[in-house]
């Protein structure tokens, strides 16, 4: 059934994301016919400045809207009328809390990868991909950290700081969604206090890793530490970041079963 | 075999005490009116079976279970609002029917949607209030469920398309299956019932066998209910 629930999550994301991806592509399109016509005809300029403003506006706005339509998707789908449908389909509700969260993050990825594409029509030529991984490339070896292993732990961090947040979301609108009045204004409570606790926790995860290993109290206060320096502090906070995102799934899905509350 | 028990059950939103002390049992085969005036709790008793909501205290079991993945499979449940995806299509939403529950008649629904000129190619935004609720009920009843539970189905529609709504219902439920109809609109109705429910400020008033019933007190069930509930 999660399959199910995904082709139709997937569907309906897509409804609001694929006109969005064109309208980046088509921007990123114009920025780089009119930076041409620009060239040869230079009265036009404002045109070009124009387009650049609404493209970099647009670049900028991807990753929020992807991640605004998924929430809202998720209201509407589970906590609003559309939930009197999806509660009662003979599916897990821990199901349908992946298919949503699964559907949210695969389409950030393609946000991110349509950004790029966008990006690189409006304004690749010969030799720019080279420079700017060369200049991470040096940023990384810089930091004493092999540039895949830097790539990696990037990568890993976005990711799970992306699911860390859509799923703060859908944990903070469930517990909202439990009261009987002011559902949003309790929803944005609860999510301010699902940060506070996540913040106490990093806290609290930099003091145990600087009890494991007392150096990291000397690499943190040298302005040129290097990433092997404080290594401890990268593992432990990259298991942190993994285990918010499972912590808010497995909440999300206790209080859904035990507390769902569509009156 | 008994298809819904209600087992001392209590709802409660916030202070307010929307059911108490509910103890009801309904077997198979039945078409059962739960009847009662706004606000008297009739909703929220179709919910917690439809596991929406959670009881304060007590439990609802279905075929002897408690609500969840199971009960879904065999309940066949109408809301008193639209809850569709209204950017969908009509053909996408028997689609989406067709893919969640095994028991779903695409051919019995189109037919049925055929018959009151609706597309299947229209989509919901463009479709009235009523005619949305006809697409839910049709929905709803291409099903070959166990258990029917329509929270006001007719309450939308003019009074011409109830009668045809009723008979639809009438002549699209499997024999075996039970019917829980919520309505004020008894008169509408009641022609249809097996048994009566009243509900009256989240208690249950009264539940017996409509023929019986209206012998007993030689009047219509529409007639007994006014009495019953008169402001």
């Amino acid at each position: 059934m999660l399959s199910k629930l995904l082709k139709y999550d997937f569907k309906s994301l897509a409804k609001s994301l694929v006109p969005f991806y064109g309208l980046v592509i088509l921007l990123g399109l114009l920025v780089r016919i009119s930076g041409i016509v620009k060239e040869h005809f230079p009265v036009t300029s404002f045109i070009n400045g124009m387009m650049l403003m609404f493209f970099i506006m647009l670049i900028v706005a991807i990753l929020f809207y992807t991640f605004f339509v998924s929430i809202r998707r998720f209201y509407r789908n589970v906590l609003k009328d559309e939930g009197y449908l999806t509660n009662t389909l003979p599916v897990k509700r821990s199901n349908i809390i992946l298919s949503q969260t699964i559907t949210s993050f695969v389409f950030s990825v393609i946000s991110t990868m349509v950004m790029i594409v966008a990006l690189l029509v409006a304004f690749y030529t010969k030799g720019s991909l080279g420079e700017i991984f060369g200049f991470i490339n040096k940023l990384f070896i810089a930091m004493e950290i092999e540039p895949w292993v830097g790539y990696l732990y990037t990568i890993m961090t976005m990711i799970t700081g992306y699911m860390s947040y859509v799923l703060i979301f859908y944990l903070a609108l469930i517990l909202g969604h439990q009261r009987y009045s002011n559902k949003i204004v309790y929803s944005i409570v609860y999510g301010l206090v699902i940060y506070g606790v996540l913040q106490v926790l990093s806290l609290i995860c930099v003091g145990l890793t600087i009890v494991i290993d007392p150096n990291l109290i000397d690499v943190m206060s040298n302005a040129y530490a290097t990433f092997k320096d404080m290594a401890s502090l990268f593992i432990s906070s990259g298991i942190l970041s993994i285990l918010i995102p499972i912590g808010c799934y497995f909440l999300s899905c206790k209080f859904i079963n035990t507390k769902l509350n569509l009156e | 075999m008994e298809l819904v028990k209600c087992n001392g059950l209590y709802k409660d939103y916030g202070f307010k005490k929307v059911l108490k002390d509910i103890n009801i049992t309904i077997p198979k085969g039945r078409i059962v009116g739960l009847l009662g005036s706004n606000g008297s709790g009739k909703t929220t008793l179709i919910k917690l079976m439809n596991d929406l909501i959670t009881p304060t205290k007590g439990e609802v079991l279905i075929n002897g279970k408690k609500p969840g993945v199971n009960s879904k499979k065999i309940i066949s449940y109408l809301p008193e609002r639209t809850y569709l995806n209204m950017d969908m299509k009509v053909s996408e939403i028997l689609e989406y029917f067709s893919d969640f529950y095994s028991d779903f008649d695409t051919q019995k629904a189109i037919k049925l949607l055929k018959k009151l000129n609706i597309s299947t190619t229209d989509r919901l935004k463009t479709m009235s209030k009523g005619t949305k609720e006809k697409v839910q009920l049709v929905l709803v009843m291409s099903r070959k469920a166990d258990l029917y539970i329509l929270d006001e189905p007719i309450g939308g529609v003019d009074p011409a398309a109830r009668d045809y709504i009723l008979d639809t219902i009438l002549t699209n439920f499997n024999k075996d299956a039970s019917i829980i109809i919520s309505t004020h609109l008894i008169s509408d109705i009641e022609r249809i019932l097996d048994d009566v429910i009243f509900i009256s400020n989240g208690e249950i008033v009264l539940y017996e066998e409509a023929d019986k019933l209206r012998k007993k007190e030689k009047k219509s069930i529409d007639a007994i209910f006014r009495e019953m509930f008169k402001c």
